[in-house]
């Protein structure tokens, strides 16, 4: 391996791992609070693609339709919240992850029966398809972009997350929900933020989602779901950064192992990369990070 | 200032409280005082909202608390250190000292009285930027004192402070809290140091499955447990029963 293919490398596992990781971080950031792993989260990467499928297709600008598809993921987001998940906040566990499957398939199904069940094809603009060539490496111009959003999207929640009050009272929820509140913190307020930052992590994801497969399809978002609950749960359930760490981990293994993996088991990726969740579960079962737990002294 | 009737809360079909009714009045320190199951942090969990009662009412400062948020009680001015501190411990002392605050908007007075605090409770002050988490248990119950303070509280909650805190440290953390006097501040507290606490505060009700059996000015109940303990032997957490 030359120099070459290790800055292939961690371009391609940054690029990708980012992107795990804000869904990771969306995902967390409402489970630490509400303690509902927010399943139907895929079906609002999903309206974020359709939204920037057609604004892509008129006249406007490209950014334009980005900036679009971001705004329909939050307003998902938020709605979900308050006509699904509100309702049954206090029932328990169990009814509220019933009911995210029960929207996700909904709208999985609404997208098949009044879009298309079939792949739409999404215009992309030329920057996010050219590549730039330096010497032996290939730099795609998506890759790169991509790879400074989410850190910038990253950077911004920690300071958000850290320097205002509302950003600790965020935290201090998923410390402990019912101890924030008796201390002031309002329940509908930060429950409402999180969904609308998660919905904001979820647009993100859907622009460079969709620059990445070219189509949209009502499964579409299973996929970074799936691999973002799989993040959080090598990472730490409970713990934000354990998402983050989760998020670029399954970004690194996923690339790596089509890296190193012979031509033949290439298909069998997924399984490679299950089978090392598997073993890293095995050795943490409470994922990498679980700070909550091993702070606590008596 | 808080009145409470007739209060009743259960567990599904087990009842905590059974018509407890107590008053306090502004300036006083009041004790909560009976074994373990008697229903003592029920019953504050309950005035700070987080449980619901199932008969009776809140009144406090004229107005019906019986069915607030735990976020609108602490808005009338309430505040609870609870039980077992539920320090938030990836939180800094800081971060947990900023949101005991977080009911108030005047940002220069709540910096102010985090320095407050900090003087008052040195050890905060020392280890301002560390994880809340990282606290020893006397540390800790400091920080949830000091947290629920930070509301600027008309009327203190304490729900156990004592508990898991090493003996020697005990007899300080009484000081601290009597302290407090000097801050007008109301307090109700739930102890099972009875002896101690009795000597604290300025009237005690003993609660006993779930009612009040008997209440009155500290000393006389003091008095009362001397005799009880002479006849019956001494055992400081079983004294009440």
């Amino acid at each position: 391996m030359n120099l070459t293919d290790v800055l292939q490398f961690l371009l391609s596992s940054l690029s990708l791992g980012g992107l795990y990781a804000l869904m990771a971080l969306g995902l967390s950031l409402v489970y630490g609070i509400l303690k509902l792993v927010n399943f139907a989260y895929g079906e609002v990467v999903l309206v974020g693609g359709y939204a920037l499928l057609v604004t892509a297709r008129g006249p406007l600008p490209w950014l334009i339709a980005a900036l679009a598809c971001v705004a329909f993921a939050v307003i998902i987001s938020v709605l979900l919240e308050r006509v699904a998940f509100r309702p049954v906040r206090n029932a328990s566990a169990n009814t509220m992850l019933i009911t995210s499957f029960a929207v996700s398939i909904l709208i999985q199904n609404a997208a098949r029966l009044f879009i298309s069940p079939r792949p739409q094809a999404v215009t992309l603009p030329s920057f996010f398809t050219r590549t730039i060539r330096i010497g032996d490496l290939f730099i795609s111009q998506r890759d790169v972009l991509s790879l400074i959003v989410s850190l910038i999207a990253l950077g911004t929640l920690v300071l958000f997350l850290r320097r205002t009050t509302i950003g600790i009272a965020m935290r201090a929820a998923a410390d402990d929900f019912t101890m924030s509140r008796v201390l002031g913190v309002r329940a509908n307020r930060v429950i409402a933020l999180a969904f609308v930052i998660s919905g904001l992590l979820a647009g993100i994801v859907a622009v460079f989602w969709v620059a990445r497969i070219g189509t949209i399809t009502p499964e579409m978002g299973l996929t970074p779901v799936l691999i973002a609950f799989v993040a959080i749960v090598v990472g730490g359930m409970d713990s934000l950064e354990g998402a983050v760490l989760g998020g670029y981990l399954i970004g690194f293994l996923t690339v790596g192992l089509q890296t190193v993996l012979p031509q033949a088991a290439l298909e069998f990726q997924q399984a490679f990369l299950f089978l090392i969740v598997i073993l890293v579960l095995l050795f943490k079962p409470d994922g990498l990070i679980s700070e909550r737990r091993s702070i606590e002294r008596v | 200032m808080l009145q409470v009737n007739n209060l009743h809360v259960s567990y599904g079909s087990i009842k905590a409280l059974q018509g407890v009714s107590i008053d306090v009045q502004p300036g006083e320190y009041v004790a909560l005082i009976g074994t373990n199951g008697a229903g003592k942090t029920t019953f504050l969990s309950t005035i700070a909202g987080v449980l619901k009662p199932s008969q009776g009412n809140i009144v406090f400062q004229g107005q019906d608390i019986t069915h607030y948020q735990p976020e609108q009680v602490v808005r009338q001015g309430i505040a609870l250190s609870p039980e077992g501190r539920r320090i938030f411990p990836t939180l800094s002392v800081r971060e947990n000292l900023r949101l005991g605050a977080v009911s108030r908007r005047d940002e220069k007075a709540i910096q102010a009285d985090i320095d407050e605090m900090c003087q008052r409770f040195t050890i905060l002050g020392e280890r301002l930027n560390q994880p809340g988490g990282t606290l020893s248990g006397g540390e800790q119950q400091q920080l949830a004192i000091a947290r629920a303070m930070m509301a600027r509280p008309s009327l203190l909650m304490l729900d156990e402070p004592s508990l898991g805190i090493a003996p020697i440290l005990v007899e300080q953390l009484f000081q601290m809290i009597d302290d407090l006097r000097q801050t007008g501040i109301t307090v109700l507290i739930v102890e099972q140091k009875v002896e101690r606490t009795l000597q604290l505060v300025d009237r005690a009700y003993l609660i006993q499955t779930g009612r009040v059996a008997k209440s009155g000015p500290a000393t006389d109940i003091l008095a009362e447990l001397d005799i009880a303990s002479a006849i019956f032997g001494d055992a400081e957490d079983a004294k009440p029963s």
